[in-house]
């Protein structure tokens, strides 16, 4: 155990620098495998054991594996980095066992790069290109990356979380020191207010002021909790960042601890989330070995510790009050207000509660200034937002934009579009507190007020893109399904008028709605957002009521029509041949896995439905929306 | 501008004042505006969750939750806008959806608040697609019983349990629509059984099966009358049909037990109907009881004490009265035996009597100091030899209040811990418990002990000191440094009872509160005085007593010549052949297993029992007078905290049992002494005319003159005395008995009156012995054994064992009543039963 005094952070990022700089005498390479919880999903693990197997029994001392996280591209999984002496960092995508062993041959031990794998290569090295692979694709130059400005991100896929001196390298816990060593309290605040920082949470409320408040309380303890429990649907950004970078969430937390006068920190994470939790364990842990965590920080005399507290599941437990009752070992369950957190907060303290990317966002802005944070975004939303970009989209991954993007950037150029030919029918964002919007909102740019304009919200960042296959009103049917599990069941509307509301979109979906339903569902939906408890009761119907506002004509569809345009809502679909559609390819025939649908070349397919299990293979085999 | 604490604002274009912090609905229920509200409970935190509270602001299209929503300057609300009455409309067929419309086998019909609020704002069958979802019935609990169909979930059982009882037995599960609210793993339940959640449920989902199906609750007559069990004194709101008692709640207003109620007040009235109660006069003939008139069994009792009086002078003589009589029975009682008979063998049943005398002497009043209500505000609360959630449950919950809203530190003092002190564990800013176990016998030493260090400190409070009281001198020289092996534990109880803004003492009294007790109530008079904690709101001593009119005693007592030789033991003396006729009322000392019994009844010529049960004792009297129960009489309790409190009887006396005033009435004429007055009225007219501080003290109230806290404007002694003490008696190690048993205190058995309830016998916990696990190891006694005590005078107990280490090493405790412990404390020695 080595306590470190704020000098030594610059003499640790210096070694591991030297470290890690191949050079003559020391690395000859690098391999950075990328072991977020989607590159080991898609089986990056065998690889690195492959090769770390290869190295030990070749004898080679001198290639360097890093276990990093997430690179962004998830889709792409497994990825690695690799960067030689010869070559700059080169990232190769879509791995398996015998295209990483080709890469280990030719590129690690020959130099030589193996195009077909190749995703791009990173050129921000100080290493020149050599010019006879100047045709192959350059990294920030592929629209995936191109948009994107990585400040809460920063460290994505380069550091091994679970080294602290990596991150101290990658400059974590200089902030700290600049804050310990030359700040008062009111004037880290003051630089986040400059800032403009608000909530990454979903309501974006200005951190500056939550913190002046958690400051202005005279009444001790205080209590710090990061609040980890991410539960949308399709979003993944709090777990990203705490797997691949847990340092920058320290930080900011240790931050907000010297800003409001706390000594005391939680990290509510998903109990869903074990590598998050296995690195934050390890991250606090060495941290404390540093004297980062615990008493006397950096030898300023300020005292601050963090533990984890793993939540059991209740996607309530998200609301910051109800996550506190979780942490207390109670019930999930929102309480009122007042009095706020900020006053009275866990057990009764005031407490200052943050999400885990605001917390990742403070590091920087009191390193470089709230102004240079405030540099970029909109008017009333500055910096970044990491977003989960996920659904029918070619690159499905964690991104991380300027505030003020356009949806149609983030989704044709960042997403590469949608897939297979399908046409764009709207994006999801904000979990089921969020809402869908339609192609024409594509330019809506995302920021807080624009997205509340629209009927929508940040949410907490989940992007989830939806082509023509999709039916609004069963994704309406699924967020408020989603709901009315969720729901705490404290409050009426949220508990019971919920469910009235699946109900009838139940209904609607088996053919069996009627025109007044609408109607009923907006009337309901609205009187849920008025007398709700709790922010997720209060955003509940933004599914049905965005769905109803942009997709009107999908529910008249149902209702009116009993079809489904999308052909989802499998009661009312005939599962029949049209002739005059079918262009004779067969593939339905090929998808069918119980032999319900005759064809023979050069003939329309037919289904005889006496068999046929209604299980929509056809219908997404078929490019021709033949089957009705 | 001086920031005032007052909001003005406009509800419905009334204008109201409020104090800042307020919520609109608490400012429009003061000004008489009715906002219509489910899960809002005035005891409880709000909660937000049935959402009909909604108001607006003018002019605002937002919908603000009334009952948690704080009242700012220039508000101006509509309680009724059209929105606002909308929202409450299709919230209340939200709530319809899922709830069965069974309300004409409901028993909450008639007072369902949801029936009202349905009716009220005219909600119609809603279109909206449902399929009801169902939860099983929990019908095998005792006394409770949980329908979750008909529960809307507003969550105030589980809170009122929570918070005010502190208990936590019922709690939400499961989420959304599926939410129930439940016991754990959904067994039945078993908790103190006080059924606060029943009377809270707004709707019929709690209820209990002593009411099912017996009426319907617009048929009830409701009576509020002083509960008869322990000195709390809480008043319930009894609803009776024709004289037959259904049900009883409690009012949230009334004082001193806002509207809460312990298993005893709530379900523990029905030995008044019990068929043991006795229906007539009875007189023993050639041996056997035979059915008398009043007149002829009067007559036979008036002879006989003229006889004796004559023949053996009046001191052959001797009462024993109940401290559950009223206070004009027991005036009239003291009348009868002090001035008509003129004897000095009185028995009032008030072993409180000696620690009220002892703060009488140091302070001026022989009573609690403060009030009950006042326990929720202070910050440091020490317990003395008692266990209130088992005595005074009403009292626990106030203990509660202020550890969960006060944040109070809890001092345990005396043999045993106390489940109470657990509920500081619930928060890690709570302080913990200070406990501080000793013997039996050391609890004087262990005040003293406190009241040092504080000295030795220097936390006294000087000032006070000097002011108000006198003898700081002698206290500091004669109070020897007293040796408690828990030392450590004491100084910090010490600093936190002298730094506490408000510090309360509560002492525990009756059968289960330990020796000396004067000693300890002038001791802790003592810690009182040196930290000023008195003469404040939520600072002073309470003193616990057993009976619900155990400080009417007190007080009555005081109003004839004291006795010359003191506290009198009349059993012994009737042992002794000192006494020719015994009466007894509402006494039963010649139980089988305690020790007076043959000898004494032998020596006495005549045995006289008035009670209204055929106890052990009235199966060996001569003479049987049927009592009525306290819902059969007039007149008046004093509770605890000082509080006169009028008996309202709802049914004639049944059969031909009369009230003991009237039995003392009759006798006084037949022994032709002046009456003081023939109604509980005029009685009590007369006390008042005696006792000045009962003068001018309204129903309710507490004497003297209304007065919450006593000393705030000085003592009546002139300056509090400090007075040094000493443990009146070393304690005595016997050989061969190297155990100390007292008795614990239970919840649902206090004495005859719980036993003969069906509903308490119920709900009982099968008696156990407690025992510290370090003297179970050394005895190789393992749990759940079954152990013989003997005590030095031979007699013997047998009962299974619990260990448990919130006992003081070499103490057993023994639930009350204990044939053994006679006098609070007994040596014992303690046997393995063979093959057990």
């Amino acid at each position: 155990m080595q306590i470190l005094k704020a000098d030594d952070l610059q003499r640790i990022k210096e070694r591991v620098d030297l470290d890690l700089t191949l050079q003559k005498g020391g690395y000859r390479a690098k391999i950075n495998f990328h072991m977020g919880t989607c590159g080991i999903a898609a089986g990056v693990k065998k690889l690195e054991t492959l090769i770390s197997n290869e190295i030990e029994e070749k004898g080679i001392k001198d290639i360097k594996i890093i276990r990093s996280g997430c690179a962004g591209l998830c889709c792409r999984e497994p990825m690695v980095t690799i960067e030689s002496h010869e070559l700059p960092p080169v990232k190769y995508c879509d791995l398996n066992e015998k295209k990483i062993r080709e890469i280990f041959d030719r590129h690690i031990l020959n130099g030589e790069i193996v195009k077909p794998y190749l995703l791009a290569i990173d050129e921000e090295g100080e290493k020149p290109l050599p010019s006879s692979i100047e045709e192959i694709p350059k990294l920030q130059d592929l629209p995936f990356f191109k948009y994107q400005i990585i400040w809460a991100l920063r460290n994505r896929g380069l550091i091994d979380a679970e080294k602290i001196d990596e991150a101290i390298a990658r400059g974590a816990y200089f902030a700290l020191a600049k804050v310990l060593t030359s700040m008062t309290p009111d004037e880290v605040i003051e630089e986040v207010k400059v800032s403009g920082l608000r909530g990454r949470g979903g309501a974006g409320f200005p951190t500056s002021k939550k913190w002046e408040e958690g400051r202005q309380y005279p009444s001790f303890p205080k209590y710090v909790i990061c609040n980890g429990d991410e539960g949308d649907p399709g979003a993944f950004m709090d777990r990203s960042l705490l797997e691949s970078d847990p340092h920058a969430v320290l930080e900011g937390m240790i931050i907000c601890g010297y800003a409001i006068d706390s000594h005391r920190g939680y990290i509510y994470v998903r109990a869903e989330y074990p590598l998050a939790i296995h690195r934050l364990s390890i991250a606090i842990e060495q941290a404390r070995n540093y004297g980062l965590l615990g008493k006397n920080i950096l030898g300023s005399g300020f005292d601050f510790d963090v533990s984890i507290y793993p939540g059991a599941g209740a996607f309530v437990c998200g609301e910051s009050t109800a996550l506190m009752y979780s942490l207390e070992g109670k019930r999930g369950m929102p309480r009122i207000k007042p009095p706020r957190s900020t006053e009275a907060g866990l057990w009764g303290q005031p407490t200052v509660l943050n999400n885990v990317e605001t917390f990742a966002n403070v590091p920087p802005i009191l390193l470089k200034g709230g102004q240079w944070f405030a540099s970029l975004g909109t008017e009333g939303s500055k910096g970044t937002k990491v977003f989960a970009l996920t659904g029918t989209v070619n690159n499905v991954g964690l991104i991380e934009v300027p505030m003020g993007t356009t949806l149609r950037k983030i989704v044709y150029d960042i997403g590469g579009g949608i897939p297979e030919k399908r046409e764009f029918k709207a994006v999801q964002i904000g979990g089921p507190s969020g809402a869908c919007l339609p192609a024409t909102l594509l330019d809506t740019e995302v920021d807080f007020d624009s997205l509340d304009e629209a009927g929508a919200m940040m949410g907490s960042g989940g992007l989830v893109v939806m082509n023509d296959s999709t039916c609004m009103v069963d994704t309406a049917r699924f967020f408020t399904d989603f709901s009315v599990d969720e729901s705490c069941g404290k409050c009426v509307p949220c508990r019971i008028g919920m469910k009235v509301m699946l109900n009838i979109l139940n209904r609607i979906t088996l053919g069996q709605g009627e025109m007044e339903d609408i109607e009923r569902l907006q009337r309901l939906g609205q009187h849920i957002k008025e007398t709700s408890h709790c922010g997720l009761g209060k955003t509940a119907p933004n599914p049905v009521l965005s769905t109803i506002r942009y997709f009107r004509n999908e529910y008249e569809a149902h209702i009116l029509e009993k079809r489904c345009p999308s052909l989802v809502c499998i009661d009312l679909i005939q599962f029949r041949v049209n002739p005059d559609k079918c262009k004779m390819c067969g593939l339905c025939k090929k998808a069918c896995p119980v032999e319900a649908i005759t064809w023979e070349k050069k003939t329309p397919a037919t289904i005889n439905r006496e068999k046929c299990i209604r299980c929509r293979s056809c219908i997404q085999a078929c490019k021709f929306w033949a089957i009705e | 501008m001086k920031m005032t604490n007052q909001v003005k604002l406009m509800i419905d274009g009334i204008e109201v004042v409020a104090e800042r912090g307020k919520t609109i609905l608490e400012a429009a229920q003061w000004a008489g505006i009715r906002i219509p509200t489910l899960c809002h409970d005035r005891r409880l935190v709000p909660f937000g969750a049935c959402r009909l509270c909604v108001v607006q602001q003018k002019g605002k299209s937002e919908l603000l939750p009334s009952c948690f929503t704080p009242v700012k300057e220039g508000m101006e609300i509509m309680t009724n806008s059209p929105e606002v009455v909308e929202s409450r409309r299709l919230q209340l067929q939200l709530i319809l959806l899922n709830h069965p419309m069974i309300c004409p086998r409901c028993e909450k019909e008639g007072e369902c608040a949801l029936q009202t609020l349905v009716y009220e704002y005219g909600v119609e069958e809603t279109l909206y697609p449902w399929d009801r979802i169902s939860f099983p019935v929990d019908d095998t609990s005792s006394l409770l019983q949980r329908d979750p169909n008909k529960c809307i979930l507003c969550g105030r059982c589980v809170r009122i349990c929570d918070e005010v009882q502190g208990i936590g037995e019922l709690s939400f599960t499961h989420r959304g629509m599926k939410s129930v609210i439940d016991t754990d793993f959904n067994r039945p339940i078993h908790c103190e059984f006080c059924g606060q959640c029943m009377d809270t449920c707004p709707v019929g989902a709690i209820t209990s099966d002593r009411f099912d199906y017996q009426t319907k609750s617009w048929e009830l007559k409701e009576t509020t009358t002083p509960c008869p069990y322990c000195s709390c004194g809480c008043v319930l709101a009894i609803g009776s049909k024709e004289g037959v008692v259904k049900r009883v709640f409690s009012d949230p207003e009334s004082r001193p037990n806002e509207g809460n109620l312990c298993v005893k007040g709530r379900f523990g009235w029905d030995f008044i109907d019990h068929p043991e109660r006795i229906k007539t006069p009875l007189l023993r003939v050639n041996g056997t009881f035979k059915e008398t008139s009043w007149e002829e069994a009067l007559r036979f009792v008036a002879d006989e004490l003229e006889t004796s009086k004559a023949q053996y002078g009046p001191e052959s003589i001797g009462g024993m009265a109940s401290s559950r009589l009223t206070n004009e029975e027991i005036y009239l009682f003291q009348k009868l035996f002090r001035e008509s008979i003129g004897t000095n063998r009185v028995d009032l049943d008030d072993p409180g009597k000696e620690a009220a005398e002892g703060l009488a002497k140091t302070l001026g009043w022989p009573a609690s100091t403060n009030s009950i209500q006042e326990i929720r505000k202070a910050d440091c609360i020490l317990v003395i030899g008692t266990d209130p959630a088992q005595t005074h449950p009403i009292i626990k919950n106030e203990i509660h209040l202020a550890i969960r809203r006060n944040r109070a530190q809890l001092i345990v003092l005396g043999s045993y811990d106390i489940r109470l002190s657990g509920s500081t564990q619930l928060s890690p800013l709570l302080p913990p418990s200070i406990v501080l176990l000793e013997k039996p016998g050391r609890v004087v030493s262990l005040i003293n002990a406190m009241t040092q260090t504080i000295l030795k400190d220097g936390l006294e409070d000087k000032g006070f000191i000097k002011e108000r009281t006198e003898g700081i001198e002698e206290l500091r020289e004669k109070q020897a440094k007293v040796q408690v092996k828990v030392e450590v534990e004491v100084g910090k109880a010490a600093r936190a009872f002298a730094q506490a803004k408000k510090a309360m003492i509560l002492i525990g009294s009756g059968p289960w509160g330990l020796l000396d007790q004067k000693e300890i109530v002038m001791a802790s008079s003592n810690l009182c005085l040196v930290t000023g904690h008195i003469g404040k709101e939520s600072s002073g001593l309470l003193l616990l007593h057993e009976k619900c009119n155990s400080q009417g005693s007190i007080d009555l007592g005081t109003l004839f010549k004291e006795d010359p030789d003191g506290r009198r033991n009349l059993l012994k003396e009737a042992e002794e052949g000192k006494l020719k006729i015994l009466y007894l009322v509402g006494r039963n000392p010649f139980v089988p297993s305690l020790p007076f019994g043959s000898q004494a009844l032998e020596k006495l010529r005549l045995l006289i029992v008035q009670d209204l049960f055929m106890t052990e004792t009235a199966k060996r009297a001569h003479v049987v007078l049927p009592a009525s129960s306290f819902v059969e009489k007039d007149g008046t309790f004093t509770n605890l905290e000082r509080r006169i409190q009028k008996l309202i009887p709802l049914r004639p006396p049944l059969a031909q049992s009369k009230p003991d005033f009237e039995i003392f009435l009759q006798l006084l004429l037949l022994l032709e002494s002046p009456l003081p007055g023939d109604t509980p009225e005029a009685v009590f007219e007369k006390i008042v005319s005696l006792l000045p501080h009962y003068q001018g003290v309204r129903d309710g109230e507490q004497w003297p003159n209304g007065t919450a806290y006593l000393y705030s404007n000085g003592f009546p002694v002139g300056k509090a005395k400090l007075v040094p003490l000493e443990e009146k008696r070393p304690q005595a190690q016997l050989e061969g008995y190297p155990f100390q048993m007292i008795q614990r205190p239970s919840l649902f058995q206090s004495g005859f009156l719980s036993s003969k309830s069906d509903a308490l016998n119920k709900v009982s916990e099968k008696p156990y012995l407690e025992m510290h696990p370090d003297d179970a190891r050394a005895l190789h006694i393992e749990e759940g054994e079954f152990l013989q005590i003997t005590s030095r005078d031979g007699k013997t107990m047998r009962m299974k064992v619990q260990l448990t280490s919130r006992l003081a090493p070499g103490v057993i405790t023994a639930p009350y009543p204990c044939p053994i412990t006679v006098e609070g404390m007994e040596s014992v020695k303690v046997e393995r039963l063979k093959g057990s």
